[in-house]
């Protein structure tokens, strides 16, 4: 296969009309990559990379481009939080004599220490109303994991909560 | 939950946004330099080039300039070193293979307990006891019955690996006692129970000396009482009270581990009560080998549960027992895909068959499915055709890896097939998901090396080296397998040294710019602070003259060309941008990273 021929075709084939639908698009996916992210990643960065990819497709393959852009964000943030995890890993293993544990800001730790797909169910259905249904679909998740999601996340957020309160 | 929505609404306004035009433009190039690899116009030197972006974007960044794909960053610092870490994962290493030695004992065991009780007890004795043969003898028969093939490979595998010292006792060195079990159990259909654990307390402990001589190596320290773990259900703060099911076979009663997860599955989610006992007289299963594994998948196809279930081993898996449950459970889930064509070659002996299948259709989002007796693949929706087969990047086979998950070259997602194991029950086939499952941990077993271990270990610095490492330069790894490799090379104090590594033949879409992880070891063995993070772009200074090492770990599902330079003579841009000789890098210090301006919400 000669990918680079195809591809590049592929990035050419992208009408002024196909890439006016993207930008349209940037605001609330950034509003979206900013939930989803770690905290030390450029939202910017994670919806260039959900761009690039919907790029590298043929114009009109991809039927609901919402939905299939979050889900490259909510793959692109999660296969990011893999790899900084596994970084973390092997920087520990160097033996630093005294190191610490991840600082966020305090009033998003809580938030913040949720995987991104379940921040990006979180805000999808708490923020932007969307139905669990349409939120799964969008996070790659069946329905019936979203929703366990949502249970634990909600139950994870309330009983921090009511433990910073008590 | 406004409080929820405030946060979610402060999270999702942080940063200051680039602008649709800016990343579009960015996002452009990036796929340009995809599409026509890393000497397209405008395209970076590399993939191995830097992945750190600078806190600050400069206005109209990423139009022209090197973009990356997703940013990463040196994190903030870090959760400290386990002292004991390295040994626990061992244990664990060391009881996953020994796990295979657990299903001698089903050939050995005799009868079951005599009250469910009995069989709990049974259980926690052969716990205490360190002893799997008797553990697996407290089992259900024929839901262990499936380990059984994986028991020979796994066994030996573990001896090969130096992991254990004899196979037969893959548990020595830990002692473990279970005590004060109080126990109450209830009839919940003919042959069924329900035993419930009032009151327990469980203890274990390592001893170093009795461990393996390997992980004796790795065993920091002098302490002997290394892990120390209780577990005292009385003092648990649980919504149910711990239960396990138990199963009257052969004139005695055993625990049963798939009646007790679907049980508590069942209680969890608050579903309807199980038909106990109704798969083993009424699943009515296939005629055929082929027609069961043909069956089962049309019926997943269909999103039809009951008969899905109807083609499961009733007494290795009971899932028809609890097709209620399980159809309130799924009531929502839907399976979209098609099964356009369909093929299959069977190998029967005696009630067992294995059938391998080549198949292939369609599933949502306008993507592709194929299966062929190497490998199952799905073809991302609108990617770019491609023949069938697992050939991975660049032509190259995917490796053992694919034996224990999955891996995704850009365009598509890749597992190893494993022969679909089909039993028979009073004339008619079932699928068995045990014994497919086990081949697929026969595979992975097979697919650990030494390597492997002495890298979960911390023992590199024992392996011997795969090569002579020159500075400057590259060093191809073998394709298709990804493990871990040794290279040795010579350094002068004072020296700094960074390394790059490119994905060879990475296909759109995988442009990760890190593709492999790293150590340095000193001349003395021990680990250079820093090395972790050369081939972030992150040069490390070599404490004294010597001989070094070098650990690669590729990343499982790519082709790995790496490079270690001097970092004086290394090309431009393989140092990080953001790194300072005297500055805050990975390694430098502890905690020593400064906040990125973005990185607190501004909303």
């Amino acid at each position: 296969m000669d990918e680079g021929g195809t591809a590049g075709a592929t990035v050419d084939r992208w009408s002024p009309g196909g890439l006016d639908r993207l930008k349209e698009l940037y605001g609330p996916l950034r509003r979206f990559a900013a939930v989803v992210g770690r905290i030390d990643v450029d939202p910017d960065d994670l919806v260039q990379e959900a761009f690039t990819r919907v790029l590298a497709r043929p114009e009109g393959a991809i039927g609901d481009l919402g939905p299939y852009l979050r889900r490259a964000i909510v793959n692109a943030a999660t296969d990011e939080r893999r790899r900084a995890r596994r970084r973390d890993d092997l920087v520990a293993r160097v033996g630093f004599a005294d190191v610490t544990n991840d600082v966020y800001p305090s009033e998003l730790a809580d938030l913040l220490r949720l995987t991104p797909r379940s921040r990006a169910l979180l805000y999808l259905v708490e923020v932007e109303g969307w139905l669990v249904a349409e939120a799964a679909r969008a996070t790659g998740m069946t329905h019936v994991a979203a929703r366990a999601a949502l249970v634990r996340a909600r139950r994870t957020l309330r009983a921090e909560l009511e433990a910073d309160d008590g | 939950m406004d409080d929820l929505r405030e946060r979610l609404e402060r999270l999702a306004t942080r940063g200051r946004p680039r602008g649709a035009d800016a990343v579009l433009a960015a996002a452009l190039a990036e796929a340009g330099r995809r599409a026509g690899g890393p000497d397209a116009p405008g395209g970076r030197a590399g993939a191995g080039a830097p992945a750190v972006r600078p806190a600050t974007p400069a206005p109209g960044e990423g139009a022209a300039g090197p973009v990356p794909s997703v940013a990463m960053e040196p994190g903030p610092g870090r959760r400290g070193r386990h002292p004991w870490r390295s040994v626990v994962a061992a244990a664990g290493l060391a009881a996953l293979l020994g796990v295979g030695t657990l299903g001698i004992a089903s050939l050995l065991s005799g009868g079951g307990a005599a009250s469910p009780e009995a069989a709990v007890r049974r259980l926690a004795d052969a716990v205490a006891a360190e002893d799997p043969l008797a553990a697996v003898g407290a089992l259900a028969p024929a839901e262990v019955q499936g380990l059984r093939d994986a028991v020979g490979d796994a066994a030996r595998r573990a001896e090969e690996v130096r992991l254990v010292e004899d196979a037969s006792a893959p548990f020595a060195g830990v002692d473990v006692t279970v005590t004060d079990l109080d126990l109450s159990s209830e009839e919940l259909a003919p042959g069924f129970a329900k035993v419930t654990l009032h009151a327990g307390r469980l203890d274990a402990q390592a001893r170093r000396e009795d461990v393996s001589e390997l992980v004796r190596e790795a065993w920091h320290g002098d302490d002997d009482a290394v892990w120390h773990g209780t577990l005292d259900t009385a003092e648990a703060d649980v919504d149910v009270q711990p239960f396990v099911i138990a199963v009257r076979e052969r004139g005695g009663w055993y625990v049963s581990p798939a009646y007790t997860a679907l049980e508590w599955l069942r209680v969890l989610n608050d579903l309807p009560a199980a038909d106990l006992g109704s798969g083993r007289a009424a699943a009515p299963g296939a005629e055929s080998p082929e027609g069961a594994v043909r069956g089962a998948l049309d019926a997943l196809a269909a999103n039809d549960w009951d008969r899905l279930w109807a083609y499961a081993t009733p007494d290795q898996l009971p899932l028809y027992d609890y097709r209620d449950a399980l159809r309130e459970l799924l009531a929502d889930e839907r399976f979209e895909f098609t099964v356009d064509t369909f093929s299959a070659t069977t190998d029967v002996d005696g009630d067992v068959a294995r059938v391998s299948v080549t198949a292939s259709g369609t599933y949502s989002d306008g993507g592709r499915w194929y299966a062929d007796p190497r490998c199952v693949r799905w073809q991302d929706g609108g990617a770019p055709a491609s023949p069938p087969g697992c050939a991975g990047p660049a032509g190259d086979p995917y490796g053992p890896w694919l034996a224990v998950g999955a891996t995704h070259d850009g365009t598509a997602t890749v597992v190893r097939s494993v022969p679909v194991t089909v039993v028979r029950r009073d004339g008619r086939w079932f699928v068995s998901a045990m014994a497919t499952v086990t081949e697929v941990i026969r595979a992975g077993v097979a697919g650990i090396d030494e390597q492997d271990v002495f890298g979960l270990l911390g023992l590199e610095h024992l392996l011997e080296p795969d090569g002579e490492l020159e500075l400057g330069r590259s060093v191809t790894l073998p394709p298709g397998v990804a493990s871990t490799y040794v290279y040795e090379f010579e350094g002068r104090a004072g020296r700094r040294v960074v390394g790059e590594t490119v994905a060879v033949g990475a296909p759109a879409g995988s442009g990760r710019a890190m593709h492999a992880s790293s150590v340095i070891l000193d001349p003395g063995g021990e680990e250079v602070p820093g090395g972790s993070a050369v081939f972030a772009g992150f040069p490390v200074e070599l404490p004294s003259d010597g001989r070094y090492r070098i650990v690669v770990r590729p990343d499982g599902d790519l082709r790995v060309r790496f490079t270690l330079y001097d970092a004086d003579a290394a090309p431009a841009g393989v140092v990080d941008p953001g790194w300072s000789p005297s500055g805050c890098n990975p390694g430098s210090a502890a905690g020593c990273v400064a906040p990125r301006p973005d990185a607190t919400p501004d909303g």
